[in-house]
């Protein structure tokens, strides 16, 4: 019966990111996975947003009524606006030993993946931040109340981080009619999969379809993906915050590459979203919205590019402004440090320098994805000038500079211990991007000389 | 043939033994977090976190201290502040303890003062006290109630002075 409840809240879910994912993703074939991957994401998105503006007024089955008639009114007008979508699909093929070899590795470490999600308790951030928010919105009948927020004695942890996560949990545990810490972690597995989907298509897309499926197959090599603090079988938000931010860089490349509506419509909606999963993502959107400005003003199109910047921007303000009207606390592991300070303090920069290297040299949690990473980045110097592909390394680097550069203002005692336990979370937030460069920028020796009728089946 | 195969087993035991035990350690050394295993369940990864308390459904009996307190009264956490535990205890207390926002309060070596880490919000009235790893004052030991091998609890009657439970 659970498992019914929980299909049934998945499928409601999945109706509302299908129907999004419809109006937004670019005017061309969609393949399966993309589709998957998109209306999944796009599902906790709306979902989540649905729950907190609709628990202003409804709770309890009311909410989630509304809730369900919300999703399926989208599901309406996605159908509505691209019906033949539905009939285009592009679905996999398996013709050649190594797709079908690779299929077999992708199936067995869902497999893995799945049975670590649930076996494997929640981490103590997860529990702590992410769940209890779930519980407590379960509780209060689908909503976070709004005396949680001001928190008076503190004892409850960021009760302003965003509410992504928790209020999709929240969504399963309303339809489950209980919340339960080991069912919550069904959602991860969802995740990875949304990864590997969205890996298969960058691969197809911007390189050769035959890499798709190891790349899906690599990503398992990355071990902190699934497990360790941070990856989808700790229940933190870091997992799914990469996922986002790989579905977002996408289509910041088509973008770059086909210069379509569909595309930054779609970067636009996913990166706004990041800024909803976790406090971080505000970084990431910025990066995200950096690199997609300069193409809107090479194209002369700042309108577009407005419009573009439109949801995130007013995701950001309205989300800050609900936290100042509540007066929640901004709980912070970083302070104000005036610039001169900063300045003066040589010693910390290179703590900091020392720390970062360090963390990407962690085989026990990135493998080889760095060192890879760095030799993607040569072989792109070497090469004459791909945009796309700079595009894609500018995605992956922008951030790593930037959560670099926040500990300068760290207000820990110890930057290094700082550094040690929060930066290969932050890196795992690039990771799939960087697994995407690493794919992407194979050498030529390793390619199979291209013929025309594997031109023509890429065309198509 | 299954005589075989069983003295093929007995065989293979003392390998298992001595080869796949020092790999499962290598294993668990790199990536620590697969011995994080729990059994599931509603409440699988609290009970965890609870777990050095030794007592049966961990995060069921603690959540079940706060359930029937007033909305203006709350619970107050009191435990040895250098102590590792104390801080996850504490905060596995509060996770389980919501609608009630628990107080706390760490305690330094006898005679060397407390630390109010979360005093009760205003206005509300600390109503039960939990002791882990920590005695009770003399003046309300003799109604503390022993939930299991580290903590105790007791009713508090009167308006007390929060600072004054840390006292030996």
């Amino acid at each position: 019966m659970d498992l019914l409840l929980l299909a049934i809240a998945l499928l409601v879910l999945l109706a509302a990111g299908f129907g999004i994912a419809l109006l937004a993703l670019p005017e061309r074939r969609l393949g399966v996975g993309e589709t998957f991957a998109m209306a999944f994401l796009f599902g906790c998105a709306f979902v989540s947003l649905a729950s907190f503006c609709l628990g202003f007024f409804f709770a309890g089955g009311l909410l989630r009524g509304a809730s369900t008639a919300a999703c399926l009114v989208i599901a309406a007008l996605g159908l509505r606006a691209r019906r033949e979508g539905l009939r285009e699909l592009v679905w996999p093929r398996f013709e050649r030993r190594l797709d079908q070899w690779s299929l077999l590795v992708v199936s067995a470490q869902m497999m893995v993946v799945t049975l670590a999600c649930y076996y494997i308790w929640l981490g103590w951030d997860a529990l702590l931040i992410w769940e209890f928010k779930a519980r407590i919105a379960f509780l209060n009948g689908g909503a976070l109340p709004l005396d949680y927020y001001p928190n008076p004695n503190g004892i409850w942890p960021h009760t302003s981080y965003p509410l992504l996560l928790p209020l999709t949990e929240a969504w399963f545990y309303g339809w489950l009619g209980r919340p339960d810490q080991a069912l919550a972690k069904l959602l991860f597995p969802l995740f990875y999969l949304a990864a590997l989907a969205l890996l298969g298509t960058g691969v197809a897309r911007f390189g050769q379809r035959r890499h798709a499926w190891p790349a899906m197959a690599a990503l398992f090599l990355v071990p902190l993906a699934w497990l360790g603090e941070g990856s989808a079988s700790s229940g933190y938000a870091d997992f799914p915050l990469a996922v986002f931010q790989l579905a977002a860089v996408l289509y910041l490349l088509e973008y770059w590459e086909q210069d379509t509506a569909g595309a930054l419509r779609t970067m636009s909606a996913a990166a706004a979203a990041l800024i909803w999963v976790k406090q971080e993502g505000v970084i990431l959107w910025s990066c995200l919205a950096l690199l997609a400005a300069i193409r809107a003003l090479q194209r002369r199109e700042p309108r577009e590019l407005c419009l573009a910047l439109l949801p995130g921007a007013l995701l950001f303000g309205l989300w800050r402004l609900f936290l100042d009207v509540v007066a929640a606390p901004r709980w912070t592991d970083f302070q104000r440090t005036p610039l001169r300070t900063l300045f003066a303090s040589a010693n910390l920069a290179m703590e900091i320098g020392r720390g970062v290297g360090s963390e990407f040299l962690r085989l026990n949690r990135f493998g080889v994805l760095w060192p890879g990473f760095l030799g993607a980045l040569v072989l792109q110097l070497r090469g004459p000038l791909r945009p796309a592909r700079a595009i894609l390394s500018l995605s992956v680097l922008l951030p790593i500079v930037c959560y670099s550069g926040v500990y300068l203002f760290s207000n820990w005692g110890s930057v290094s211990s700082h550094i040690a336990s929060s930066f290969s979370r932050l890196l795992l937030h690039v990771a799939p991007s960087a697994l995407l460069l690493i794919v992407l920028s194979m050498p030529a020796p390793f390619r199979r000389k291209e013929t025309r009728a594997s031109r023509l089946e890429q065309k198509n | 043939m299954t005589a075989a195969l069983l003295a093929g087993n007995h065989r293979l035991r003392p390998f298992a033994r001595a080869h796949l035990k020092p790999l499962k350690q290598m294993v668990l050394e790199v990536f620590p977090d697969l011995a994080a295993v729990t059994e599931g369940g509603a409440d699988a990864s609290s009970d965890r976190f609870l777990q050095h308390l030794r007592i049966d459904q961990p995060s069921e009996r603690l959540r079940a201290m706060t359930t029937d307190l007033a909305p203006n009264e709350t619970l107050l956490f009191v435990g040895p502040v250098i102590d590792p535990t104390f801080t996850q205890t504490y905060r596995t207390a509060a996770y389980l303890s919501w609608p009630r926002q628990i107080a706390v309060l760490g305690c330094n070596a006898p005679g060397a003062g407390a630390v109010a880490l979360h005093p009760p919000g205003p206005g509300v009235a600390i109503r039960r006290a939990l002791f882990y790893l920590q005695q009770p004052p003399e003046a309300m030991a003799p109604g503390a109630r022993r939930i299991g091998p580290a903590i105790l609890l007791t009713d508090v009657s009167e308006r007390t002075e929060w600072i004054s439970f840390c006292s030996q």
